[in-house]
C-alpha cells in the first residue's frame, strides 16, 4: 500500500497533473470564453405577449406568445386552479374550472427564455359573462365523452358523444354554432345523418350516421361515448334532435382537451409522491399565531409564509415581502410586498391581507398565545398601497425584520369554515392527531414549485422507534435523534445524519439572591469547576459545543468571549478563599426535556462535590419544574435550562435573561449599565455598531458569570441517504421547501 | 336478578362523580401550569397571564369544578387546553384503538392460556417446559420484548410494519408483545385451578360414572376453573385499557395510554378529567358484564 503510493507521487502524479491542467484550462476557457463567443445578442430582449384581445370566455385557454423559445414556463390565475402547457414559443393555460363571470382576474406568468432571460409579469384579465346565456361544452379525452350544454354555471344537459377517432380528430378550440339542417348525405364516407348542427367549416354536431337506406348504423350507436368519427361529434339521434331543437345559432361551443392530471402521472414515479417525516410529538395547531411548540411550527411554516425569513445561515432573507425599510429611527418601517403571490385559495395577497394578518394577531379579544411577543411593541400596521404597508411601534425597534421573520408572524387568511389558508406551497390534506399529518401541494406557488406531492408527518415519540422507521425505510426523516442511536445510524449503509447547531443554549444559573452566589469568586469557581469537554464527548456524543458566551454562536450578533477552561485546583482555591468550602448548595434540574438534560445535572453535580461543595441534587418534571421556577419564590440555588431566542438574534437572546425585571431572568441578574447598552441597540440602525453594544453586554455578562456556561446543543436529524435539501433551521425547524429525493 | 343487576348499574353514578372530583383534585394539586407549558419557558408574564384568562384558569376552583360537572351531564367532556379540539372525538378515535388492542390480546392469549392450562394440568410431562416458557413471558418487560419484536420482524425480517398506521399488520406485533405476559399469567392461574379441580371429588364422581375426554374437561372440569378465569381477564382487560402506554410508546401506536400519560404531562386537565372518567366507566361495565357472566357460569350466585 505504501509503496503504491510513494510511487505515485513520485511518478504518476507530475504525469498525471499535465493532463489535468490542460483540461481544467480547457473547461475555464469554455465556460468564460466559450460563453461570450456564445452570448445572445441582448440588443433586442426577448418579449411575451398575451395572446387576448376579447374577455375571457368559459373554459377558454390563456395563450402567451413569447418573441423567442421558452425553456420553462407557468401561469397562475387566481382562484382557477388549471395546468400550463408549454410548447416551444407559447405558454398555453388550461383551467380545470370555469372562471368567475363578468370579473377580473390576476394572471401572473412567470418562466425563462432560451437566452437565460427570467421574466414574471402580471395580467388583469376580464371576463365575458355568460350567467344567463347557454353555451356548450366538449372535452375530448373524457370517458366517457361527453357533450355538455351550460346554463350560466350550471349544467343543463349532457350527451353521451363520439368524438373524431385518431387520424381524424375533432379539432379543438373556441367556435359559435353557424348554422342546422335536417339531414345529410356524404358520398365521400357513404354515411348520412339526421340533424346536424355546424360549428366549424365541415365539422358538425349530428346524430349516428345512417347508410344509404337511412338504416341507423347499430354499431356505430354502440360507440357513442368513445371516438369514433371522421371529426364530427356524433350524438344519439334524440340528442341531436334535441341540440338541434334548443341550441340557437351564435352559441358559443368550447371544445377542449382534458390533459391527464398530474397525479395520474406520477404515479409511476414513486420517489416523487411523498416525503415520510417522523418527530417525537404531536402538531397542537395550525395556526402559527396560536402555537409556540416546535412541531406545529414545523408544519405551520409548509403551510404559512413569513414576510422576511431566516436562512440557514441564521441571516435574513426576502420571502412575501421584498423589502422592510425602517424609517424615523426604526420607529416605523415601510414594507413592500411581492406581488403575485396567492393563497391557496386562489385570492391574490394584498396589502389588505397582510394588514388584516396582523390585525388579528395583535386583537386582544382573540387573546392568541403569541400576541405578546409583537403587541409589546407593533402599534398598528397600515396598509399604503395595494403592495406597500407602514408598521408603527411603540419605540424604536432595529430588529423589527427579526420578529417579522419569526414563524408566529406568519400571514394567514381566515376561511369562510373557519379555518385559515396561508401562501405556502401546501395545504392540509388529512390530521389524524397523534398518529399522523398529511400536507398536499397547493396550486399556486411563489417559490420553486416543492418536488413532493406530499408531506407525510408522524408522531413517533419514542426515540427508538423513530430510528427503526428509518431504518426500514418506512420513514425518510427522522428527528431529533438520541446521541446513542446518532452514532450506530451514521455507520448504517442508506442513512445519513446531519448534525447542525442550533440556538439553543444549556446553562445552569445561580440564584444571586442567595449571598453566597454574590461572592465572584464563588460564581467563578463554579465555572472552573465543570470539566464541559467531558461532559459533552461523554453524555451528550460530541453533539454540542462548549459554550463561549451566553449566546449561541449561531445567534446574529454573537461575540466570542473568554471561557473557563476546566481546573479543579483553582476552583477548589477560590472557594476556599471565599470560605464556601462544604456549603450546600442544591442544584434543580428537568429530566426529559433536553439531550441527556438529568445526567448533565448528575455530572455537573458530582463536579461540584469534587471541588468541596456539598451538592443535592433535585430532577424534576417538566412541567412542573417550570411552575416551580418562579421568580415569587425562587428556592433554587442552581438551576439548568436551556434558551432559544425567538428571533435568532442577540437582543432576545441577551434582554429576557439579563433584564432586571423580566420573567425569565431566574438569576435575578441586574446591571443598569447592561440595560442601558440593550436600549441603546434597539435604536442603532448599523449592524456594526449595534453588535459590538451586543458584544460589550456579552462581555460583562461573561465575566460577571451568573450562569455556570456549558454547551450549545447540536440538532441531529436522521436523512435516507437519498433525500437531499432539507433545511435544518437554527430555531430547531426544518424546511421540506426545496427537499427531494435523488433516486 | 334483575334488582341485583340494576342496583349494580346505579352504583356506578356515585362511582364516577367520587372519580371525577378525584382526578380534578389531584390534578390542581399538581405544580404545573397548562398556560405556561403551552407557551414555553421563554413565555413572557403577559402572554401568560391572557392565555390562563383564555382557558378558564384564572376562575375559583369550585366554579371550574361545577362547569366540568355542567358539561358532563350534557354529555361534554369539553374541549382541549392545548388543541382547542372537542376531548370526546379526540378520546373516540384513541379508544377505538385501545380496545381492538385489549380485546385481540385478550381474546389470543385466553384461548392458549385456559387450553394449554389445561392440557398441562392433565398431562403433567409437558408442564416443566410450559411453566419455563410461562416464567420468560411474565418476567419480560413488554417494552423490551416489543424493541426486540420490532428488531426481529421489522428490521431484519421485514414482515411487519414497526409502527401504527398500517391497519391490522400493525396491530400483530403489539398483540404478541402483550399477549405473552397475558398469556403466561393466565396459563399458570389455570393449571393452578385445574390442578385442584382434578382432585375435587365431583371429577372423581364423573369419572366414576364413566364420563370421559372432551365431556369430563368441558362440562365438569372447565366450567369450575371459569369464575377465577373471567374474574382475571376482567381485571386484565380493564388493566390493558389503561396501562397499554408502553406497548403504545414502543410501537408508535396512537391509542388512549399514550394519550393520556401526554396530556398528564401538559396538564392539559379537560383531557386527563375525560379520558380518566372514560376509563372508569369503561372498568365499571367490564365489572359488570362479569358479574353477569358469573351467575350464568355459577348457578349457586343466581339464588
Amino acid at each position: 500500500m505504501f509503496s503504491f503510493t510513494s510511487s505515485f507521487r513520485k511518478r504518476l502524479l507530475p504525469v498525471a497533473l499535465g493532463p489535468v491542467t490542460i483540461l481544467a484550462c480547457f473547461c475555464w476557457f469554455l465556460s468564460t470564453a466559450g460563453g461570450w463567443l456564445l452570448q445572445p445578442d441582448y440588443t433586442t430582449r426577448p418579449a411575451l405577449f398575451l395572446s387576448h384581445q376579447n374577455k375571457l370566455r368559459p373554459f377558454e385557454p390563456i395563450t402567451f406568445t413569447a418573441t423567442e423559445e421558452l425553456v420553462s414556463g407557468k401561469i397562475q390565475v387566481q382562484g382557477v386552479p388549471g395546468q400550463t402547457v408549454r410548447d416551444h414559443h407559447r405558454l398555453i393555460f388550461h383551467p380545470d374550472r370555469l372562471y368567475p363571470f363578468a370579473d377580473e382576474l390576476q394572471v401572473k406568468v412567470e418562466g425563462w427564455f432560451r437566452s437565460g432571460e427570467n421574466f414574471t409579469e402580471i395580467y388583469v384579465l376580464e371576463t365575458a359573462d355568460y350567467s344567463e346565456r347557454m353555451w356548450v361544452e366538449a372535452v375530448e379525452g373524457e370517458r366517457p365523452q361527453l357533450v355538455r350544454v351550460w346554463r350560466g354555471e350550471e349544467v343543463q344537459a349532457a350527451f353521451p358523444a363520439s368524438f373524431g377517432k385518431a387520424g381524424s380528430p375533432t379539432p379543438g378550440g373556441v367556435f359559435y354554432i353557424k348554422d342546422r339542417g335536417r339531414e345529410f348525405w356524404s358520398e365521400k364516407y357513404q354515411e348520412g345523418a339526421y340533424y346536424w348542427v355546424r360549428f366549424q367549416g365541415n365539422y358538425l354536431f349530428h346524430s349516428v350516421p345512417f347508410d344509404r337506406n337511412k338504416v341507423l348504423k347499430k354499431s356505430e350507436e354502440a360507440k357513442l361515448g368513445s371516438p369514433a368519427s371522421h371529426g364530427c361529434i356524433r350524438l344519439s339521434v334524440k340528442d341531436a334532435k334535441w341540440f338541434y331543437e334548443n341550441v340557437p345559432d351564435g352559441t358559443y361551443v368550447i371544445i377542449r382537451k382534458a390533459l391527464p392530471k398530474p397525479e395520474a402521472a406520477k404515479t409511476f414515479s414513486t420517489g416523487r409522491d411523498k416525503l415520510v417525516i417522523a418527530m417525537a410529538t404531536d402538531v397542537v395547531k395550525l395556526d402559527p399565531h396560536d402555537t409556540s411548540d416546535n412541531p406545529s411550527a414545523i408544519v405551520n411554516m409548509h403551510l404559512f409564509d413569513t414576510l422576511l425569513e431566516l436562512g440557514e445561515d441564521g441571516n435574513l432573507r426576502p420571502a412575501l415581502a421584498l423589502s422592510v425599510e425602517p424609517r424615523k429611527n426604526a420607529q416605523e418601517w415601510v414594507v413592500k410586498l411581492r406581488p403575485g403571490v396567492f393563497f391557496q385559495d386562489g385570492t391574490p395577497l394584498t396589502a389588505e391581507e397582510v394588514k388584516a394578518s396582523f390585525q388579528r394577531l395583535l386583537d386582544p379579544t382573540l387573546k392568541l398565545a403569541r400576541r405578546g411577543l409583537f403587541a409589546e411593541y407593533l402599534q398598528k400596521v397600515v396598509a399604503t398601497g395595494p403592495f406597500t404597508l407602514r408598521f408603527y411601534l411603540n419605540q424604536p425597534l432595529v430588529i423589527l425584520p427579526f420578529f417579522l421573520a419569526h414563524t408566529s408572524a406568519a400571514i394567514v387568511k381566515p376561511t369562510a369554515d373557519g379555518g385559515l389558508v396561508g401562501t405556502g406551497p401546501y395545504i392540509l390534506k388529512k390530521w389524524e392527531p397523534g398518529y399522523e399529518l398529511v400536507l398536499t401541494k397547493g396550486h399556486y406557488h411563489w417559490r420553486k414549485e416543492p418536488y413532493f406531492e406530499k408531506l407525510v408527518f408522524k408522531t413517533v415519540p419514542e426515540a427508538s422507534a423513530r430510528s427503526v422507521l428509518l431504518e426500514t425505510g418506512t420513514c425518510d426523516v427522522a428527528f431529533p435523534l438520541s446521541p446513542l442511536e446518532v452514532q450506530r445510524l451514521a455507520k448504517k449503509d442508506g442513512i445519513k445524519v446531519l448534525t447542525e447547531p442550533s440556538h439553543r443554549v444549556i446553562y445552569i444559573g445561580m440564584n444571586l439572591t442567595k449571598p453566597l452566589f454574590r461572592r465572584p469568586e464563588v460564581r467563578q469557581a463554579l465555572n472552573y469547576a465543570i470539566d464541559k469537554k467531558a461532559l459533552i464527548s461523554r453524555l451528550l456524543g460530541g453533539l454540542a459545543e462548549e459554550s463561549t458566551s451566553p449566546l449561541a454562536p449561531t445567534a446574529v450578533g454573537y461575540h466570542r468571549c473568554a471561557s473557563f477552561p476546566y481546573d479543579p485546583q483553582k476552583a477548589r482555591e477560590l472557594l476556599k478563599s471565599a470560605g464556601a468550602l462544604g456549603a450546600k448548595v442544591t442544584l434543580w434540574a428537568p429530566k426529559g426535556r433536553y439531550l441527556q438534560d438529568h445526567k448533565v445535572a448528575e455530572a455537573v453535580a458530582g463536579y461540584l462535590t469534587e471541588v468541596g461543595l456539598a451538592v443535592e441534587l433535585k430532577l424534576w418534571e417538566w412541567s412542573s419544574y417550570m411552575s416551580m421556577l418562579n421568580r415569587n419564590s425562587p428556592q433554587w440555588d442552581l438551576f439548568l435550562l436551556g434558551w432559544v431566542p425567538a428571533t435568532g438574534e442577540a437582543y432576545m437572546g441577551l434582554a429576557p435573561l439579563f433584564g432586571a425585571e423580566s420573567r425569565s431572568n431566574l438569576t435575578f441578574y441586574r446591571n443598569p449599565q447592561v440595560e442601558k447598552i440593550l436600549n441603546e441597540a434597539l435604536k442603532t440602525e448599523d449592524p456594526g455598531e449595534r453588535n459590538a453594544l451586543f458584544a460589550q453586554v456579552q462581555e460583562l455578562v461573561t465575566d460577571f458569570a451568573p450562569w455556570i456556561f456549558l454547551y450549545v446543543q447540536d440538532q441531529t436529524v436522521g436523512l435516507a441517504r437519498e433525500i437531499n435539501g432539507v433545511e435544518v433551521l437554527p430555531t430547531e425547524v426544518l424546511a421540506f421547501h426545496r427537499a427531494w429525493r435523488n433516486q | 336478578m334483575v334488582r341485583k343487576t340494576l342496583s349494580k348499574v346505579l352504583m356506578t353514578i356515585p362511582v364516577l362523580i367520587g372519580v371525577s372530583l378525584l382526578v380534578f383534585l389531584l390534578l390542581r394539586s399538581l405544580p404545573g401550569d397548562p398556560a405556561l407549558i403551552y407557551l414555553g419557558p421563554d413565555a413572557t408574564e403577559a402572554e401568560v397571564i391572557q392565555l390562563r384568562a383564555r382557558m378558564g384558569l384564572d376562575n375559583p376552583l369550585a366554579l371550574q369544578y361545577l362547569s366540568f360537572l355542567g358539561d358532563l351531564l350534557r354529555g361534554n367532556l369539553g374541549t382541549s387546553l392545548r388543541t382547542g379540539r372537542p376531548v370526546l372525538t379526540e378520546l373516540w378515535a384513541r379508544v377505538n384503538l385501545t380496545a381492538q388492542l385489549a380485546t385481540a390480546t385478550v381474546t389470543i392469549s385466553s384461548l392458549f392460556g385456559v387450553f394449554l392450562g389445561i392440557f398441562a394440568a392433565i398431562k403433567p410431562r409437558l408442564t416443566p417446559v410450559l411453566l419455563l416458557l410461562s416464567t420468560v413471558g411474565i418476567s419480560t418487560p413488554v417494552y423490551w420484548s416489543g424493541l426486540l419484536l420490532i428488531l426481529v420482524f421489522s428490521v431484519h425480517l421485514g414482515w411487519l410494519p414497526p409502527a401504527g398506521g398500517a391497519g391490522w399488520r400493525s396491530l400483530v406485533l403489539p398483540v404478541i408483545a402483550l399477549s405473552a405476559a397475558t398469556f403466561s399469567a393466565l396459563f399458570r392461574l389455570t393449571l393452578n385451578s385445574y390442578q385442584e379441580i382434578l382432585h375435587e371429588d365431583y371429577m372423581r364422581t364423573a369419572r366414576a360414572k364413566g364420563v370421559s375426554g372432551l365431556r369430563l374437561h368441558g362440562k365438569h372440569g372447565l366450567r369450575n376453573a371459569l369464575v377465577p378465569i373471567s374474574t382475571f381477564l376482567a381485571l386484565e382487560f380493564g388493566n390493558l385499557l389503561g396501562g397499554a402506554v408502553l406497548t403504545e410508546s414502543v410501537f408508535s401506536l396512537n391509542g388512549i395510554g399514550r394519550y393520556l400519560v401526554t396530556a398528564i404531562a401538559q396538564r392539559d386537565y379537560p383531557v386527563v378529567q375525560g379520558a380518566v372518567l372514560l376509563l372508569c366507566f369503561l372498568f365499571v361495565l367490564i365489572n359488570l358484564i362479569v358479574d353477569l357472566v358469573y351467575i350464568l357460569i355459577d348457578p349457586r350466585v343466581r339464588s
